[in-house]
């Protein structure tokens, strides 16, 4: 099964990019791929390279990668309260990346660990380091991970839906969080969301995926403003509005995403696309430029297409 | 955290398993050492607190008695040399000279008089009952001892062979418990060590009075209670010979060369009827139908394939001293049972009750359906309840046994006629015969002092036994030991004594 | 904590007393208990002073509060093969069987763990399926069985180690394996099972996200939570393992205290078998307690009592 369909994109030194689809898009398979963190066996991954500044990942041994990891480019996971040990101390959590990438003492570690709690804006941080996951709030515990990706310092930030499972007042200050963390660590950013709303005030662009393909990359503005792929648009229109008419009916999609094993040879969005032309069925369109900033994967742009 | 936890719990387990000294059983190597795995260990060294017939062998090692049994049941001199009744009541006998103890404290008639009022007296003695008719000992001089009992008693000097001599003077120094820790006999072999219920150590006594006496040095008796835990000691090594083991068993060793030893043991198996019953049972012919209608030969050969006899239509062997040997088994013949059936009205055979056994002796169950399967040919159906330990003995103690039940019994080790005897009078507690005449003659017996003459009653009365079918007489329980091929010279006795006179060991 | 520890204590003498309320009433059953306390050539006479003696003659309510009354001094009665106090024959065999059962226990907990880790982490590999045949034949394999084909095939063909009795190490091998061998099945299948689940949960990712290197992730993240369940297990088989102590010493001749309730049943005597009951029920209670603080020491999710 192809879970991720030739994708390519580049990052700038802190830069923000957004990656938006909808659950099972392969956004978060594509992000996980890149630093090989998914299990060896189930998984291949295919490429001609992925680089990190020089370094191309796919060449790195397991322990050259295992140096990276945690270190110069760091992880925040979907689900807090599964993602920290159940039976270990939040400080030992927390200061175990410094422990595995420094030679820092426990106590100067401890410390530091304090530190990035306290830059988290977390209450109580020297308590908090004795307490056990399970003694905290969904809030604090992502929190927490936030720290924990942070202490190294790392040059890259993953964090993969890290606000779908916490409630809206508490994802409102994680998203404020990260803000102020960006603007203070110069530090790039990758954040995974099916949730376009979030992505908006918080990234510099953004990639919308669609069954394992990238269908759109643009920056942020343009993306809301000029969006240019059907599905997109789709997105766009679903969005619940604010304001007026309360008994208005929200906006679907209709039909279903494609089964990834049995990929469509055409465009994948074809047959929910209301330009669905004999061209879309046939060919899968790649991925061209439209303009400095904005590419888009649509036959409807393609220079010299009949409509 | 966990490592150190780790560490802890390993370290206990280390210790736990490492210091915990259990002792060494020891392995024979040299060529007059023997090792013994035999069924129990006695509960006690001191010779009065272990009534139990498998305590003998290691008894019978460690101490001498009074007077020994042999090979036919009759007692011979043994620390006694003489013995005779000088009154109604009163047995004089005479003792043996220039016997030492192994601490070297001399044997005598205090000695005797000791220990008898001892298995009187004391709370802790198991012998008591066995001897309950003494009245008194009284000590003539140095080497003769009179006995009064409480009532005539023929029986006694065969009663005394239940009792052990050892070291009086030195028991009541230390007393029992100081005893049992340290014991100190006068027999073949001496105490070395001791661990309860594990194993026991002994060394050949130098200066043994004997004349005719064994090569071997040093004997280890092992505690095995478990059947297979003891042949698997001597497949592995581990034991020279093994005690009490299955008649399969016993075959299978002899297939793969080991060396077997037939000697039935002086228990009498046989279901007895209870003629007080009304049933059909109470008719004479009735009961010697049953004997005509049972093969003994194929249980024997078949079920105990051959390592034991059966029993010659009396409740003993011919290793017991009351076997009157003009008397020969009902022969198999189903013939003769069916027309003595229908002679007594039941031409067509009937149902009967039967209480039996399961695992209190060898192969009783196997036997019972086998026997139950040989009665149905000629019309007698048996409905029949094997019985556990508890539920038997309940039913015996409160004679509240089947018309036709199961018993075996013993007469070992005083190997005289007395117990089978007395199961056949009123006076018992299953309350299965009363034959006034047969009381009357049995209370004569015990009286007649001389044996000749009570030899005369004793086999009256067995053949009234006999004729009168009081019993279905059936076999001898089995004795079979298994020893390694190099050993040669053992015999065994029917009371579980082992003679190691002429053992070698190649 | 203290207060829930005081309470599972103080439910102890509770379990006692079922368990010595249905023994008594089970030698009641079986009918006249005199018969369980003497043996087949004794006197009408004889029997009459043990039942005065025992007190079988009273009214059911009155032998039932003198039971209780003689288990409280831990009198059980005479054994009637020693003719002393039943329950003093005990505990000097007990050294035996914790020497035994601790070894089967550090051998079991030691190759259980290690065939399961193995299993579970080349996971669908041919290791894997080995190691899960081995498994599951010892668990499957009653220990009398295992006791008697290792005694045949070191004792008696290899004659490597002895086949009965107890004495130095090599006396100790065979009863321990054959102890072990069913139990160390059980531990491997629950290690294999709680790490395979471990291994499949989030906050494993996140610390190979950490840069953790398998070694780590297995001592530190998978290795403690899995302990909860392994342990847990382990606590609460030592029951199991006792019981199978018993049928492992008499195999072997290994004069522990489970060979002797053995032989005491073999023998009826009765008084033994009543005092090792009472014992065996007092350890897994006890036991179980143990297990249970172990268990929320090692997890702290868990909180006693609330």
């Amino acid at each position: 099964m192809k879970a991720v369909n030739g994708i390519s994109y580049s990052l700038r030194k802190g830069e923000a990019l957004g990656i938006v689809g909808e659950s099972g898009c392969g956004k978060s398979v594509s992000v996980k791929s890149v630093i090989r963190l998914l299990p060896p066996k189930s998984v291949r991954i295919s490429a001609d390279y992925i680089r990190f500044f020089e370094r191309d990942i796919l060449d790195l041994s397991t322990r050259e990668l295992r140096k990276i990891l945690g270190n110069k480019i760091s992880m925040v996971f979907q689900d807090p309260m599964n993602s920290l040990n159940p039976v270990l101390t939040i400080g030992r959590q927390i200061i175990e990346p410094l422990i595995i990438h420094t030679d820092i003492s426990k106590d100067k570690a401890k410390k530091k660990a304090v530190e990035l709690l306290e830059l988290v804006k977390m209450p109580d941080a020297v308590k908090i380091l004795e307490c056990y996951p399970h003694e905290l709030s969904g809030g604090m515990q992502q929190r927490i991970m936030i720290a924990m990706a942070l202490i190294c310092s790392p040059e890259l930030l993953i964090a993969d839906e890290p606000t779908t499972a916490l409630d809206v007042t508490i994802q409102a200050q994680i998203i404020d969080l990260i803000k102020d963390l960006r603007n203070s660590l110069d530090m790039a950013l990758i954040w995974i969301s099916h949730d376009l709303g979030v992505v908006a005030g918080l990234v510099d662009r953004v990639i919308v995926m669609y069954a394992g393909c990238i269908v759109e990359e643009t920056l942020v503005d343009d993306l809301f403003y000029h969006p240019k792929h059907p599905y997109t648009k789709a997105l766009l229109k679903s969005l619940p509005c604010v304001e007026g008419r309360i008994d208005k009916k929200l906006e679907t999609i209709s039909g279903y995403p494609p089964d990834l094993i049995q990929l469509p040879k055409g465009c994948c969005f074809a047959e929910r696309c209301k330009y669905n032309s004999k061209l879309c069925i046939e060919k899968r369109p790649e991925l061209i430029q439209v303009s400095d900033t904005h590419k888009v994967a649509c036959w409807e742009y393609v220079k010299g297409v009949k409509q | 955290m966990l490592k150190k936890t780790l560490i802890l719990i390993i370290s206990l387990l280390v210790l736990l398993t490492g210091t915990v000294g259990i002792g060494v059983a020891e392995k024979s190597d040299a060529k007059t050492e023997l090792v013994l795995a035999l069924t129990n260990l006695p509960t006690s060294l001191d010779p009065l607190q272990d009534s139990g017939l498998s305590a003998l062998t290691t008894y019978d090692l460690l101490y001498d008695r009074l007077v020994d049994i042999d090979e036919k049941g009759n007692i011979i001199p043994s620390l006694a040399l003489s013995w005779e009744p000088t009154g109604e009541k009163v047995w004089t006998i005479k003792l043996r000279k220039n016997v030492v103890f192994h601490n070297g404290e001399n044997f005598d008639a205090y000695t005797v008089k000791s220990v008898i009022d001892r298995a009187l007296t004391a709370p802790e003695s198991k012998q008591s009952a066995q001897v309950s008719l003494i009245s008194e000992v009284r000590v003539i001089d140095g080497y003769t001892v009179e006995i009064e009992t409480k009532e005539p008693w023929a029986l006694l000097v065969n009663r005394l062979s239940r009792l052990w001599m050892y070291p009086t003077k030195y028991f009541d120094e230390v007393g029992p418990q100081g005893f049992s820790e340290n014991p100190i006999g006068g027999g073949e072999y001496k105490f070395v060590k001791w661990k309860q219920d594990d194993y026991l150590v002994l060394e050949k006594n130098e200066n043994y009075w004997r004349k005719e006496q064994s090569g071997i040095k040093k004997i280890t008796l092992r505690h095995t209670p478990d059947i297979t835990a003891r042949i698997n000691a001597v497949q592995a090594g581990e034991a020279d010979m093994a005690f009490i083991i299955d008649p399969e068993q016993a075959v299978m060793m002899e297939g793969l060369g080991y060396k077997l030893i037939s000697q039935p043991i002086g228990q009498a198996y046989i279901y007895f009827f209870r003629t007080t019953l009304d049933s059909p049972l109470s008719d004479v012919r009735v009961r010697q139908a049953i004997n005509y209608a049972v093969d003994k030969d194929i249980i024997v050969n078949e079920i105990f394939m051959g390592k034991t006899r059966k029993l010659d239509g009396q409740p003993v062997g011919p290793d017991c001293s009351g076997y009157n040997p003009n008397i020969s088994a009902y022969p198999y013949d189903v013939e003769k049972a069916k027309k003595l059936l229908t002679e007594a009205g039941y031409p067509d055979g009937f149902t009967i009750d039967f209480d039996g056994t399961a695992g209190l002796t060898p192969k009783d169950k196997e036997a019972a359906v086998l026997i139950a399967d040989q009665l149905s040919k000629v019309g007698i159906t048996m409905k029949i309840t094997l019985n556990e330990r508890g539920v038997y003995l309940d039913k015996l103690f409160n004679a509240k046994m089947a018309p036709f039940w199961a018993i075996s019994l013993n007469y070992a080790p005083t190997m005289d006629a007395y117990g089978p005897l007395n199961n056949a009078t009123s006076f018992t507690a299953h309350k299965s015969n009363a034959d006034p005449e047969f009381d009357a003659k049995y209370l004569k017996w015990l009286a007649i002092f001389n044996p000749e003459e009570g030899k005369v009653i004793s086999d009256e009365l067995l053949q009234r036994y006999h004729d009168d079918a009081l019993a279905l007489f059936l076999w001898q329980v089995p004795g079979v030991y298994v020893l390694q091929p190099n050993i040669e010279g053992i015999k065994m006795r029917p009371d579980y004594t082992i003679d190691l006179t002429n053992a070698v060991v190649k | 904590m203290v207060k829930y520890f005081l309470y599972r204590v103080s439910l102890i003498p509770l379990i006692i007393l079922g368990v010595v309320t249905i023994v008594f009433i089970i030698l009641r059953l079986s009918g006249d208990p005199v018969s369980l306390f003497v043996g087949q050539d004794a006197t009408p006479a004889e029997i009459e002073e043990v039942r005065e003696e025992m007190g079988f003659n009273d009214p059911m309510i009155v032998q039932y509060g003198k039971y209780l009354g003689d288990v409280i001094r831990l009198d059980f009665g005479n054994s009637m093969r020693y003719g002393v106090p039943a329950f003093n024959l005990l505990p000097k065999r007990l050294p035996a069987t914790l020497q035994l059962a601790s070894f089967a226990l550090f051998i079991s907990i030691f190759i259980g763990i290690l065939f399961g880790t193995v299993s579970a982490l080349k996971q669908g590999t041919v290791l894997d399926a080995i190691c899960s045949t081995i498994t599951l034949i010892g668990q499957g394999a009653p220990v009398f069985w295992i006791g008697v084909m290792l005694i045949l095939l070191f004792s008696v063909k290899l004659k490597l180690l002895p086949a009965t009795g107890a004495g130095g190490i090599e006396h100790l091998i065979l009863p321990g394996f054959t102890l072990g061998i069913f139990f160390a099945a059980r531990v491997a299948r629950i290690t294999r099972a709680a790490i395979l689940d471990i291994i499949a949960q989030q906050y494993i990712w996140t610390a190979r996200a950490k840069g953790a290197d398998e070694k780590r992730v297995f001592t530190l993240h998978i290795a403690k939570n899995a302990a909860i369940s392994v342990i847990t297990i382990i606590g609460l088989s030592i029951p199991s393992l006792i019981g199978g102590a018993v049928m492992t010493e008499a195999i072997f001749n290994w004069p522990g205290i489970g060979g002797f309730i053995v032989t005491a049943v073999f023998n009826r005597d009765y008084a033994i078998v009543q005092a090792g009951v009472v014992i065996l029920a007092m350890t897994v209670a006890v036991t179980n307690i143990v297990v249970d603080f172990i268990y929320c020491y090692l997890d702290p999710r868990i909180k006693l009592g609330r």
